[in-house]
């Protein structure tokens, strides 16, 4: 729990390699969030319509099997719930910037990213309490 | 006759074939270029990450430290990461770039029905499976129903159908696997049509539908079919649809595998319509 016991904001990783989907969920928490995982994007949009607490942030990898990253995107704006949460787009693509680009509510990240960075870029879009 | 109308058609049938083979593989090692790029990038942000957290429990004393864990600063992972993460854009860039161009908007009418037949007719298919074409448009001199003719490059149309073809016909011979023939198909028929999409509101589309009486879709299959490497046949390698999706959606089209799921027998390519004004009438 943070000072104060401020609500911890919940971050939602969509990813389906399973190394980078464990690892990032643990850095997370370390980090003070709480973090929830997927596999793939259905999965997500049924997490996402029964879940109690709507996430702060989406982490979303762009190539999935099943339902890409953009069709879920698309599916995830449809619900009035999540129509400004802030996504970042997590990505080998190297397009992953131009794709982000001009889409409301969307930022970034190139494949393979330095943790650091990764986590400088969360806290922007997703301040913990102090 | 409407070959006369295209002047794409006359070209030499045998430095066409090449040009034909040519981009096949310019597209076959693309793909598979950038999918072992996605596969490595993603590994080495998979590096990254487990690195990370094993360093931050060897600073907060839950892991020994010892000191091949704890490398000085300068060479920890994210320069690492960076440097070989620049080597591999570098090489896969260049490789790209020479791969495939922007579309050849130079050539960008593709009769379906002559795309169609010379793919077909391009297949070796020893198995001597009937493949069957039917809805060309023909029906353009004889009814007056407008001609099939996509806005994409011909020779890349002719490269997707030869993608669709080819599985049909593997479905349907004995080499890959028992075929158990559909209700209402021979075992060993392939039955290509090509069809006008009429979808409200969207812009015409044509489209080249394939259907097997094979086993259809191994259960999996449907959804990781378009996976490059992805193959259930011992000896491929699992490209023909990232391949013909890759070219369909350069056109703003799509592949498309009919009724989902196992057990569809189905294959659809659809691509924008030329608009009528566009087409040179016979
Ligand atoms: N008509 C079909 N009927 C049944 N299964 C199919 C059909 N077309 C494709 N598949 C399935 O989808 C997989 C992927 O097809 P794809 O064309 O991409 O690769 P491949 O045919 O296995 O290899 P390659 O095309 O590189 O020779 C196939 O291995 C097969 O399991
Ligand atoms: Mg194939």
């Amino acid at each position: 729990m943070t000072a104060g016991g401020a609500p911890r904001p919940t971050i939602l990783i969509i990813e389906d390699d399973e190394t980078i989907r464990e690892t990032l969920t643990q850095i997370l928490e370390d980090e003070g969030y709480v973090a929830v995982a997927a596999a793939d994007g259905r999965l997500a949009l049924s997490y996402l319509e029964t879940c109690e607490t709507a996430p702060n942030l989406i982490m979303l990898d762009l190539m999935m099997p099943t339902m890409s990253g953009l069709e879920f995107h698309a599916e995830l704006r449809r619900d009035a719930r999540y129509g400004t949460t802030p996504v970042l787009l997590v990505s080998a693509d190297a397009t992953v910037s131009e794709k982000a680009r001009g889409i409301a509510h969307v930022a970034a990240l190139k494949k393979p990213f330095d943790v650091d960075m990764l986590l400088a870029t969360v806290g922007k879009l997703c301040p913990r309490a102090t | 006759m409407r070959r006369a109308t295209t002047p794409d058609l006359e070209e030499e049938p045998r430095s066409r074939e090449a040009r034909v083979r040519r981009l096949a593989q310019a597209f076959v090692t693309d793909e598979a270029m950038a999918a072992l790029r996605h596969d490595l990038l993603s590994h080495l942000t998979g590096i990254g990450t487990v690195t990370y957290l094993l360093r931050k429990h060897v600073d907060d004393g839950e892991l020994p430290a010892t000191e091949p864990v704890k490398p000085p600063r300068e060479r920890r992972g994210g320069d690492l990461l960076r440097m070989i993460k620049e080597q591999v854009t570098a090489a896969t860039s260049k490789l790209q770039r020479r791969m495939i161009g922007a579309p050849d908007r130079a050539v960008s009418e593709a009769p379906l029905a002559a795309c169609a037949a010379r793919a077909r007719a391009s297949l070796l298919n020893a198995e001597g499976v009937v493949v069957t074409l039917t809805g060309d448009d023909d029906g353009a001199r004889m009814g007056g129903r407008l001609p099939l003719i996509a806005a994409a490059n011909d020779v890349e149309v002719e490269i997707a159908m030869g993608c669709l073809l080819e599985n049909a016909i593997e479905a349907v011979s004995s080499e890959h696997g028992d075929c158990e023939a559909s209700p209402g198909s021979s075992k060993r028929d392939v039955r290509v049509t090509l069809e006008r999409v009429t979808s409200a509101g969207d812009e015409p589309e044509v489209a080249f539908v394939v259907e097997d009486g094979g086993a259809g879709f191994d259960e999996g299959a449907s959804a990781r079919a378009f996976d490059a490497f992805y193959t259930t046949k011992k000896g491929h390698l699992g490209l023909g649809l990232t391949v013909a999706r890759r070219i369909a959606q350069r056109w703003g089209g799509s592949v498309v595998i009919e009724g989902g799921g196992p057990g569809a027998h189905r294959v659809a390519l659809r691509l924008p319509a030329l608009p009528p004004s566009r087409r040179s009438l016979p």
